[in-house]
């Protein structure tokens, strides 16, 4: 149990960060989209660079096209900021002094919730704005899977928390 | 169900409050509450032993059957 709560620990952090980068990433893009700040249009002003804050330097390159923004470059860094956020999640559930509790299943829930019915429809909404590429159907697949899982593993803690709760009553 | 906790009789005999059986015993008087209004789903040797030991008794004296 050590090892596995080490391991989670650092995925805790790991996830944190990510979802931390991805997030700000996207609040930031949207603050500079909206008011014009640090972008600067190239290619007779089909794509754009958002430069880093108070600096001429691109960090992000994207098509001048605001369905391109919100499905292919705003969708992404937000949904996948909000996966790393329910993943770091999951991962503190398994450095918890106690395991099994209606707590930690509801984060598991949340997550298999979020994997399961959300790739799905996002993809399918995006796919009427934008050409949406193969691997995002593969990624759609695997964050099912994942979401199935997760699914198994919350039943497996409910498991755990009615035979705990049995177990308490052995004095 | 059938088996009967008689912990309070013991504890009367012996003029022990609960809350010092429960130290002795080192669990909470929430568990020896449980114990000895029958919620107990059951009961270690462990636990009984530690009874028998501290109360002076067998445990025939804690634990009675009653048929229903």
């Amino acid at each position: 149990m050590a090892q596995t709560k080490i391991i989670s620990k650092i995925l805790y952090g790991i996830c944190l960060v990510l979802s931390v980068g991805y997030l700000a990433t996207g609040v930031y893009s949207v603050f500079c989209l909206l008011t014009g700040f640090g972008i600067t249009p190239y290619g007779e002003g089909r794509f754009l660079h958002i430069n880093y804050p108070f600096t001429g330097e691109p960090f992000l390159n994207v098509d001048n096209d605001y369905r391109y923004i919100v499905f292919s470059f705003l969708l992404i860094l937000v949904s996948y900021g909000i996966f790393f956020l329910l993943s770091a999640r999951v991962f503190r559930v398994f450095f918890q002094s106690k395991l099994f509790t209606r707590e930690n299943i509801r984060e598991l829930k949340v997550f298999y919730c979020y994997n399961i019915f959300f790739p799905l429809p996002l993809a399918v909404a995006a796919n009427f704005f934008v050409e949406v590429e193969a691997m995002v159907w593969g990624l759609v697949f695997i964050h099912f899977m994942l979401g199935i899982f997760c699914l198994f593993l919350a039943n497996i803690f409910a498991q755990g928390v009615n035979l705990q709760n049995e177990q308490d009553l052995f004095i | 169900m059938p088996i009967i906790v008689n912990l309070d009789v013991m504890l009367a005999r012996r003029k022990m409050q609960s809350k010092e059986l429960a130290e002795k015993l080192g669990i909470t008087p929430v568990n020896l509450s449980i114990l000895k209004t029958g919620k107990a789903k059951g009961i270690r040797f462990d636990t009984l032993e530690a009874i028998c030991k501290i109360l002076e008794c067998q445990p025939g004296d804690i634990l009675e059957y009653k048929e229903m």
